[in-house]
């Protein structure tokens, strides 16, 4: 569904991102790990093509994206979840989700808010709450809520356990199996909690200072203990 | 001597109203885009242009209807110029430092200002407004005229409209979320630069219906923009940059403070509009309505 590279992100004359190669298959749910720093954020938006400058293919179906902006990538089926989850803040969680139908892709209606809500229903509660009130929590369930509004193929979640309780991440994984079994949605996951990782992918590719260093299932990441090197801080 | 203060009163809101029609299209463009769009006036000074050439191709009759209606075109005939410097000029100053935005800007008022010199001339001309607004009404001691309640009227319309369409309407909710984060509305499927395209426009559009409302009673010149934009910056700023409520607010405190002092201390007409906008910016330095949405 994804094919990625070789390709290079610049963020000015730094170069993040070095040659690096990834294929995400529908319905497929990959880890991209790697410590702070190794590019991972940089890679996913540069798949959304939202911030970094991008030298190398991105194709979607085997059609090259070249330079198409972010928000058609979004209509094309692509879901960004920031790392810091941008909710609006002036907005409802309801206004908010209902941003998320921005993205719909032409002739699929994008999920009601009642929809949305039945599958995350810590926001039922919330639905009239202004972003500013929520806590980091909620505002990453909202995040995540508001970007499989428009029913996207791929999602692109950045650090979503970041700063999360442990039964918040718990209801996380869950949730994402739950919209995984009902429709094809394929994940590609950057994160530090090798434990939330491994719950929701089979795969995984590892990131060292920019460079793809390591691609593979879990079972081969396990039966390499020199590969550890590159997540330890 | 009360009949007098709400004589100036009345005179203070009528100024008030004329700065904020002026200083809405201004307070739209600065809160969405965060452009200082210094040509303002000059798009201001077509629009005028235009509705007084238009009404003197229409003939000597100048029905309510035709007024409106013609300001509208001026409206709509600026706001289409909207498109072609938002093309030309605005969409490169998005990534760039604010004060090169003032400087283009700026540099942009003086070509629109000298473009409407080869088209209309230097001479100064002068427009009656439509008979159904030439009169006066009394109320006890105070005079009236009817124009200057038509421009109270129009003010206050275009405030409550501009309210609703930012806070009320889905229109609104967008363009709040565009103002706040373009980047995340881009990642949700927002075509955030066509969007900034339609705000450029509603900006001018009401730089351009502006011209058309006020233009009678004005001494019509090139430069007709000067003044206006200086108020309606002083609003904009002690208003809070870019909140419509607080533009609208600042425009009654300051024109009509400025009303108050010049009949009571008429040594000094004109500057108590500058006196009352640095002690506001004294008192609240963020201004009137910083931290509200537009």
């Amino acid at each position: 569904m994804l094919e990625v590279g070789p390709l290079d992100a610049f963020y000015g004359d730094s170069h993040v991102v070095q040659s690096a190669s990834l294929h995400v298959a529908a319905g497929e749910g990959v880890a991209l790990l790697g410590r702070n720093g190794a590019g991972k954020t940089t890679l996913l938006k540069s798949i959304m093509n939202a911030g970094p400058t991008v030298r190398g293919p991105v194709r979607c179906d085997g059609a090259e994206l070249g330079a198409m902006p972010a928000d058609r990538r979004a209509r094309l089926g692509f879901a960004l979840v920031p790392e810091d989850r941008r909710i609006y803040p002036h907005l409802t969680v309801q206004e908010n989700l209902a941003m998320g139908r921005h993205g719909a892709r032409p002739g699929v209606p994008p999920r009601s808010t009642d929809e949305v809500v039945e599958m995350f229903p810590l926001l039922k509660q919330l639905q009239a709450r202004r972003g500013f009130e929520l806590s980091g929590g909620q505002q990453q369930m909202l995040a995540i809520a508001r970007a499989v509004v428009a029913r996207p193929r791929l999602l692109l979640l950045d650090e979503p356990t970041e700063g999360l309780a442990p039964v918040i991440v718990e209801q996380l994984v869950a949730q994402i199996q739950a919209i995984q079994a009902g429709e094809t949605l394929a994940l590609l996951v950057a994160e530090q909690s090798i434990w939330f990782a491994r719950a929701c992918t089979s795969r995984l590719y590892l990131l060292d200072s920019g460079r793809v260093v390591f691609g593979g299932t879990w079972a081969a990441f396990d039966a390499d203990p020199g590969l550890k090197r590159y997540l330890a801080l | 001597m009360l009949a007098d203060l709400a004589g100036v009163v009345f005179n203070g809101l009528f100024s008030a109203m004329v700065v904020f029609i002026f200083a809405s299209g201004l307070t739209l463009l600065f809160g969405v885009l965060r452009i200082l769009n210094f040509s303002q006036g000059g798009f201001f000074a077509v629009g005028a242009y235009l509705a007084f050439s238009l009404t003197r191709l229409l003939g000597p009759a100048l029905p309510l209807w035709r007024f409106l209606a013609i300001a509208v075109v001026a409206g709509v005939v600026v706001g289409a110029l909207g498109i072609v410097t938002e093309r030309l000029v605005l969409r490169r100053l998005r990534q760039v430092d604010g004060a090169y935005s003032l400087i283009a800007t700026y540099a942009l008022l003086l070509l629109v200002e000298g473009i409407v010199k080869l088209i209309w001339g230097v001479d100064v001309r002068s427009m009656e407004p439509p008979a159904e607004l030439s009169g006066v009404w009394q109320v006890g001691d105070v005079f009236m005229p009817t124009y200057a309640l038509f421009i109270l009227a129009a003010g206050l319309a275009l405030f409550v409209a501009l309210e609703w369409l930012l806070h009320h309407s889905r229109l609104g909710k967008l363009m709040q979320s565009v103002a706040t984060d373009p980047w995340m509305a881009s990642v949700l499927g927002v075509d955030v630069a066509r969007m900034q395209t339609w705000i450029v426009v509603g900006g001018f559009f009401l730089a351009g219906i502006a011209g058309g409302l006020l233009v009678p009673n004005q001494a019509l010149s090139p430069s007709l923009a000067g003044t206006f934009v200086i108020q309606a910056f002083g609003a904009l700023i002690v208003g809070g940059m870019g909140s419509v409520r607080g533009t609208f607010m600042a425009a009654i405190l300051l024109c009509v403070a400025d009303s108050l002092a010049s009949t009571y201390l008429p040594g000094v007409p004109g500057v108590f509009f500058y006196i009352t906008m640095a002690a506001l910016l004294l008192l609240r330095p963020q201004g009137l309505m910083r931290g509200a949405q537009l």
